[in-house]
């Protein structure tokens, strides 16, 4: 068990607007964190492989891209991947008590920097 | 004893390895406590006639086989088989080969097991997978069908025998193929070549694989490779004599056109802006287009505007089509509706809806200020 990794998703939780989280690393262990029992962790796990295919397709079709967001009638599921392969889902509400933008940055921003 | 909640689900195995079929077959037979049916398949042509006769739940594919690779049968199978599972297996696990895999519909790319401990876990995964049968709606699984060349063509590649029976409307006729030879053809009075050509001009309509007899007679003994190049010839020739009058009621029997996008268009017009991490395109200067695809349910193309390739565009709706929904599984966020991409220099829109796909790639007006 990566224990900063395990860390920085816990405090990221904190951030309002963040309803679950979760890194997959190239090895394809996937570490998730949600505030409520409906994302459960499988699930959450499923999203995270499904975002890591989305960003591994889009480099065969020479589209190499760093961020994603999946739009859903409620919610949207941002992606970012690094190039060492880490990636990073988290998922917001599609609504007022959305994730603010400047949060999302820092927020990226931290992923970026965290150590592999 | 099996759970009696679950029902008996039938497992397609595709390899030309025996002695790993015969293992699959020992092993996860035992493991399933008669919760699988387990089928297998030498060879994609043998895995095709199964899928005929059997509803598969799920279609577990070596990639490296001879002939017709894992990749290709893969495709064959997404698109006439589209509501079957499928699950590849890779001794070599690169990168290339796991995209390609996705891409082209697989569920799952897994490594193939090297001690029965990791085959256990590869039983576990696909247990799982089986279970859960997922929905067939909206885009995914009625993109493209499959054409009869394809199947002619991975039937002589397999040195196959069997009857290709075709139902085009009025017209219906047999191919017959043994050990991957074109032998014969007839349709209505039509025998041979003619015959052949006939079949493969008609446009939709229905194919099915039968087991091989003896035709009537042998009226065709070519190389099939010429053969299909003769007939396309043929259908392209006859395309451009087409009377204007056929032009004409082809266009009527299209879909009300889709109004034309005049550029320049803002992407920031296309891509609705509550909430929104990608941003506007910076300074003054609006994004530009650089390709657009818009295409129905079937993904043929009904709008297109500098795309160089338009086949991978639309694999790559239908491949969002299926993430789409494995992504919403189990976490309950509504209707899928888009996925937004950005890189340093791209936006990419892409939509799958019931009715149709789009997409669309701009370069960021930041970019172009720069390059």
């Amino acid at each position: 068990m990566k224990e900063h990794i395990h860390n920085w998703l816990t405090e990221k939780m904190r951030v309002t607007g963040i309803l679950a989280c979760g890194i997959r690393s190239p090895d394809r262990k996937t570490f998730t964190r949600s505030v409520s029992p409906q994302f459960a962790p499988v699930a959450l796990e499923n999203a995270c492989r499904c975002l890591s295919d989305t960003f591994q397709v889009l480099n065969s079709n020479r589209f190499p891209v760093e961020l994603v967001r999946w739009v859903y009638e409620n919610y949207f599921v941002y992606g970012f991947v690094r190039q060492d392969g880490h990636c990073l889902a988290v998922l917001t509400r599609r609504n007022e008590m959305s994730l603010q933008k400047t949060d999302l940055e820092a927020l990226v921003a931290e992923f970026h920097c965290l150590p592999a | 004893m099996p759970d009696s909640t679950h029902q008996l689900k039938k497992i397609l195995f595709v390899d030309d390895n025996v002695q790993f079929l015969e293992m699959i077959e020992r092993l996860m037979g035992g493991w399933s406590q008669g919760e699988w049916q387990i089928f297998l398949a030498q060879n994609s042509g043998k895995a095709l006639l199964i899928l005929q006769e059997q509803a598969i739940d799920l279609a577990v594919v070596d990639v490296q086989m001879p002939v017709v690779d894992g990749i290709q049968f893969l495709a064959l199978l997404n698109r006439k088989y589209p509501n079957v599972q499928k699950v590849t297996l890779s001794a070599y696990a690169d990168d290339a080969s796991r995209a390609a895999c996705l891409s082209q519909g697989a569920e799952l790319f897994l490594e193939k097991p090297r001690d029965p401990a990791d085959l256990e876990l590869i039983f576990t995964t696909l247990r799982e997978l089986a279970r859960h049968k997922p929905t067939a709606t909206g885009f995914r699984g009625v993109l493209r069908q499959v054409s009869l060349e394809d199947v002619i063509q991975m039937e002589c590649l397999n040195r196959n025998s069997s009857i290709l029976e075709v139902n085009g409307g009025k017209w219906t006729g047999q191919i017959f193929i043994k050990d991957g030879s074109i032998l014969h053809a007839q349709t209505g009075d039509r025998n041979g070549e003619a015959a052949l050509n006939k079949i493969l001009s008609l446009k939709g309509g229905e194919f099915n694989l039968k087991p091989f007899v003896e035709p009537p007679r042998q009226s065709i003994d070519g190389p099939w490779e010429f053969l299909l190049m003769e007939a396309a010839r043929m259908r392209d020739e006859a395309a451009h004599a087409e009377p204007e009058m056929s032009a004409a009621a082809e266009l009527a029997a299209l879909p009300p056109p889709l109004p034309r996008p005049a550029p320049p268009v803002r992407v920031s017009d296309i891509v609705p802006p509550p909430g929104d991490f990608i941003p506007a395109a910076s300074g003054n200067r609006p994004s530009r287009i650089d390709e657009l695809v818009v295409c129905s349910n079937k993904g043929e193309v009904l709008y297109e505007w500098q795309c160089a390739n338009n086949t991978d565009r639309i694999s790559f709706l239908e491949f969002l089509s299926q993430k789409s929904q494995q992504l919403g599984e189990g976490l309950n966020l509504g209707a899928f509706d888009r996925l937004e991409m950005e890189g340093e220099q791209t936006r990419i829109v892409a939509q799958v809806k019931t009715d149709r796909g789009i997409f669309l790639r701009a370069t960021k007006g930041e970019a172009r200020e720069t390059h």
